[in-house]
């Protein structure tokens, strides 16, 4: 094994004893979770990849396990694992990946693909309504924020108007009445102008936008 | 509108549009119709209505105007022609409203009346909050299905694993050599980091050890998911970056509490390009920073490329073409270029992640391109970076505000009312309640509170005498350039004003560089028979320095002075590092070089060998920039720059946080030459060795006129030098010159008090 081999190896061996601190004690020491990621980060070898496991005669089928990264309107990770098992034509969603595969066995024999390009619509509903519930629930709490910042900018631009309206209809005492009302009326169009500005830029704030990864797949059998 | 019954018209007038509309006809019309005009008893006001709609109302007095006004609107938008007949009638029924009687048709005058009136009935924001697309989210989750399918057939799907990803380490050695302590040396194989030719796939394993490292990454994501709600996850890691708890208190205030749009208004020399480095490492490592426009004055572009590159290993291009904008999802670029026309319709069409603004008093005027470009800028993630963030009055603290988080401090009346002084204009009232609004989105640091204190600073001139045969080279060297500095090109090609400037500068850095410099023109052979004499003669007097004093006395320095300790020596030349790095090893003494030409990791070489086992790190200022060489006290500039911001930048690298002995710096010039008059205009009128650093660039901000152009310096120095032989004139034109100076720093001083009035002395 190459040295940098034995340094990945390394890394993990460091990322595992501090996962188990984390779930003896609860808490994650940041620091060194930190400084082991400083070396370098494993989840690049995450993406994709497909693994085959015996499962004691548990369940026979597939499974993904899937990454929803979320960057708007705030930053949220999170993963799920998705198993059908094809015997008893059911779907398992499991929360919490690594608790579902500690159990399972590694299938270190040559594995045929079985699998359709149509096995694997049965993942897509179960997928969808979990995305969707996540990116709701990830809404509502930045909706809040939305309201006092849409209530914000609208005071503002309101009032705003409202100044240069005033300023508009006592003009005529300007001694360049046309070219101070001709500066106003400008004004009151940058104005209007920077309103919708300000609306795509909040809207765009709150967009949500998320991006969906498959982790790892593979297949389960007896 | 239908037809008004006779019997209910009260008062009827009508006018003639005419090329004179406005001026006279109105005029004329409010004398003949008084009462057509005048409001209804119970009512302080007379709607003006078009059409179906009321457009506007006018009040008792000077209706006429008023009316006027609404007409010459109405009558624009709809181009009306000349000699267009307009009606006004006074209802029996409907007192309060003059009806406006239009030739055109009632869509016509439907789209008149949407256009006056429909931008106060429309201005509300109207945007909702943006939900989830459902069919956005359905095609997101079927393309992920496809590619996962896709890239089976495609990629011929392997029985076996597929690991393609190469692997690439590079250990964080602080950190090792912290732990190793620990964990009982068990981390010696990080200690070499793998060369490229070391890196190996990941089917060098065999698949259980591959589940193993497939099952810690996804134990390392989801410990990422639970630290990453509350924790910095770019701080660590980083090992050129000293990182200072009120730094690390601005960046968890940025991402946690402002929502990454923010003024760092750090007084100056406590790291707010550090700061601005961290947010944005903490964007990048979290997946939220995909564009980023970094705007900074055109002198510290390269400084905050290298920054970046060095500190954060975030490496942004500097952009200089138009071309280039598309090119690039993340750069650095001048602000005064990006907001030329060309650049601005380009970058502002661009929807970006983050944007930053250094100098950001630059944007102090809302009624400035600057400004006007930086608000047209659509981003997510805002940071302005000022020390100053008022220069004269307190509504450009207003409109930096505004350009973070618009309409927070209310209008800028609002704002007047509320915090701006009556009397005095420049000083605030309600102070505490500014200030708490302000705290939402600027973050300001103060010196006094963060303790950290920089250890006193010592300058030590060194006039020497040149010996006889320097004097003779600077002269003769000095007499031609007099003579020949009008005669040459000013653009840089054959022998020109540039080279000549460069010759002068090397005259008093080193004999044996300026000689090396004149056999690289000679070689060119572009030069008349007279200049190649002169030239000639210069490289014989070059060789008959036997040893120039500067040497002698930085060796002197060196062996007798330093006692050991690390010294930082820094020239402007090339060679004249490379004579100074020659004498320095021959006399067996351990020496570090630094130049513009190596690569990073070359120069990071060079700063572990000086911090590990060299005395003498000998730099030029192309290399300096960026780089903490704190560890060393003492500075030698062997020779100065004329450019006061290199200077500055040279101090910069000992002179720091972190330094904790008095540093020591060392300014050679040789006597009656006109290093001597640089010298006296850095210490005395701009006073730069007293300051701290980063001031000098505020100070920069204030100067006037040509000096405007730092660079411009230069030429102005040469101009002085060419134009007066005497040295008492010398002298008188380049203090007039730092008079200049002087002024910029009196009123940088002005506006240090300004922000001490205005924003306090505690931190924000």
């Amino acid at each position: 094994m190459s040295k940098a081999s034995k340094n990945l190896a390394k890394i993990a061996a460091a990322l595992d004893s501090l996962h188990e601190e984390l779930l003896a004690s609860g808490k994650i020491n940041s620091d060194d979770f930190l400084a082991v990621r400083s070396l370098g980060s494993l989840q690049e070898y995450l993406r994709g990849q497909s693994i085959h496991f015996k499962t004691s005669g548990r369940l026979d089928g597939y499974f993904l396990l899937i990454n929803l990264s979320c960057r708007r309107p705030s930053s949220h990770q999170m993963c799920r694992i998705f198993v059908y098992d094809r015997v008893q034509d059911t779907l398992h969603e499991e929360a919490n990946p690594l608790n579902f595969m500690k159990d399972l066995v590694l299938d270190t024999r040559e594995v045929v693909k079985e699998c359709q390009r149509s096995d694997l619509d049965v993942f897509e509903k179960p997928i969808f309504s979990w995305v969707k519930r996540e990116v709701e629930n990830i809404q509502v709490n930045n909706e809040a924020d939305f309201l006092e910042e849409k209530e914000r900018l609208n005071t503002y631009y309101l009032k705003q108007f409202e100044e240069l309206r005033n300023k508009k209809k006592s003009v005529f005492f300007h001694n360049y009445f046309f070219e101070k009302e001709a500066r106003i009326k400008e004004d009151i169009k940058q104005n209007h102008a920077e309103m919708k500005e300000q609306e795509d830029l909040l809207s765009l704030r709150y967009q949500p936008q998320f991006q969906i990864d498959i982790l790892l797949h593979g297949s389960l059998s007896k | 509108m239908s037809a008004i019954p006779a019997g209910d018209i009260r008062y009827q007038s009508q006018i003639i549009l005419t090329d004179h509309f406005m001026e006279n006809g109105i005029l004329q019309f409010e004398m003949e119709n008084r009462q057509l005009l005048a409001p209804h008893r119970d009512h302080e006001k007379v709607e003006l209505v078009v059409g179906t709609r009321i457009v506007d109302s006018i009040c008792r007095k000077n209706q006429g105007y008023l009316l006027s006004v609404e007409l010459k609107e109405i009558c624009e938008k709809l181009r009306l022609d000349v000699g267009a007949k307009i009606s006004m009638i006074r209802r029996i029924s409907d007192p309060r409203r003059l009806y406006i009687i239009l030739p055109v048709s009632e869509d016509r005058l439907n789209q008149i009346a949407l256009d006056t009136d429909g931008f106060s009935e429309s201005l509300q924001f109207e945007v909702e909050y943006p939900k989830l697309s459902e069919s956005q989210l359905s095609n997101e989750v079927r393309e992920t299905l496809d590619s996962l399918w896709n890239h089976e057939i495609t990629e011929e799907y392997d029985s076996k694993l597929e690991m393609k990803s190469k692997l690439r380490l590079e250990p964080d050695k602080k950190w090792l050599e912290d732990t190793n302590s620990t964990r009982n040396g068990e981390q010696e194989d990080y200690k070499e980091v793998p060369e490229q030719s070391d890196l190996k796939t990941f089917e060098d394993f065999n698949i259980s050890d591959q589940w193993s490292v497939m099952l810690a990454a996804l134990k390392e994501l989801q410990m990422l998911n639970i630290l990453g709600a509350s924790n910095l996850m770019g701080v660590v890691g980083l090992n050129d970056v000293d990182q200072y708890p009120h730094q690390l208190r601005t960046v968890r205030k940025v991402l946690f509490e402002t929502g990454g749009r923010a003024i760092l208004a750090d007084e100056v020399g406590l790291g707010k390009t550090v700061e601005a480095g961290l947010i944005l490492r903490e964007y990048y490592l979290r997946g939220q920073m995909e564009s980023l426009l970094v705007l900074t004055p055109a002198s510290l572009t390269h400084q905050w490329q290298e920054e970046l590159g060095q500190k954060f290993e975030l490496d942004l291009p500097v952009i200089q073409s138009v071309q280039d904008v598309n090119k690039f999802d993340r750069f650095i670029i001048s602000l005064d270029l990006a907001k030329t026309s060309n650049f601005r319709s380009i970058i502002g069409s661009r929807s970006w992640d983050m944007v930053i603004v250094d100098e950001a008093h630059k944007l102090k005027n809302s009624k400035t391109l600057n400004f006007q470009f930086v608000k047209g800028l659509t981003s997510r993630y805002l940071l302005l970076l000022t020390a100053t963030p008022i220069q004269n009055e307190l509504l450009e603290l207003f409109n930096l505000v505004h350009l973070i988080a618009p309409g927070s401090l209310g209008t800028p009346n609002q704002f007047r009312k509320s915090y701006v002084h009556p009397v005095n204009k420049k000083l605030p009232q309600n102070e505490r309640v500014l200030r708490q609004r302000l705290s939402r989105y600027m973050i300001r640091n103060c010196r006094l509170e963060t303790h950290l204190k920089l250890p006193p600073r010592r300058v030590l001139m060194r006039r020497l005498n040149a010996t006889k045969e320097e004097k003779i080279v600077y002269e003769s060297l000095t007499q031609f350039i007099r003579e020949s500095y009008y005669m040459v090109s000013r653009v840089p090609q054959g022998l020109n004003q540039l080279t000549l400037m460069l010759l002068q500068k090397l005259a008093t850095s080193s004999p044996e560089a300026l000689r090396l410099s004149i056999e690289g023109i000679l070689k060119k052979g572009e030069l008349s028979g007279e200049m190649e004499d002169s030239f000639i003669n210069l490289r014989e007097g070059c060789l008959k320095v036997d040893r120039a004093v500067k040497f002698v006395e930085v060796m002197r320095f060196i062996t007798e002075e330093a006692q050991g300790d690390k010294v930082i020596v820094f020239t402007q030349f090339r060679a004249t590092q490379q004579q100074l790095v020659k004498l320095l090893q021959k006399e067996g003494i351990s020496t570090a070089e630094f130049h513009g030409e190596m690569n990073v990791n070359r120069k990071r070489k060079q700063v572990e060998k000086f911090r590990k086992e060299s005395q003498i790190l000998v730099s030029t200022d192309c290399g300096a920039e960026g780089w903490n060489l704190q560890f060393a006290r003492i500075l030698i500039n062997f020779d100065l720059p004329w450019n006061p911001m290199k200077v500055e930048q040279r101090i910069g690298r000992v002179h720091r946080l972190g330094q904790e002995r008095e540093v020591l710096i060392l300014n050679f010039c040789i006597k009656d030459t006109i290093e001597e008059h640089i010298v006296n205009l850095l210490s005395h009128k701009i006073r730069l060795f007293e300051r701290v650093v980063g001031e000098l660039e505020m100070i920069l901000g204030h100067l006037s006129g040509d000096l405007k152009e730092i660079e411009s310096l230069d030429s102005k120095i040469m101009e002085i030098l060419v134009k007066y032989t005497d040295d008492s004139d010398q002298r008188k034109e380049i203090e007039t010159l730092g008079d200049e100076f002087k002024k910029a720093g009196h009123n940088f001083e002005q506006v240090r008090k300004l922000q001490e009035n205005f924003l306090g002395k505690g931190s924000l």
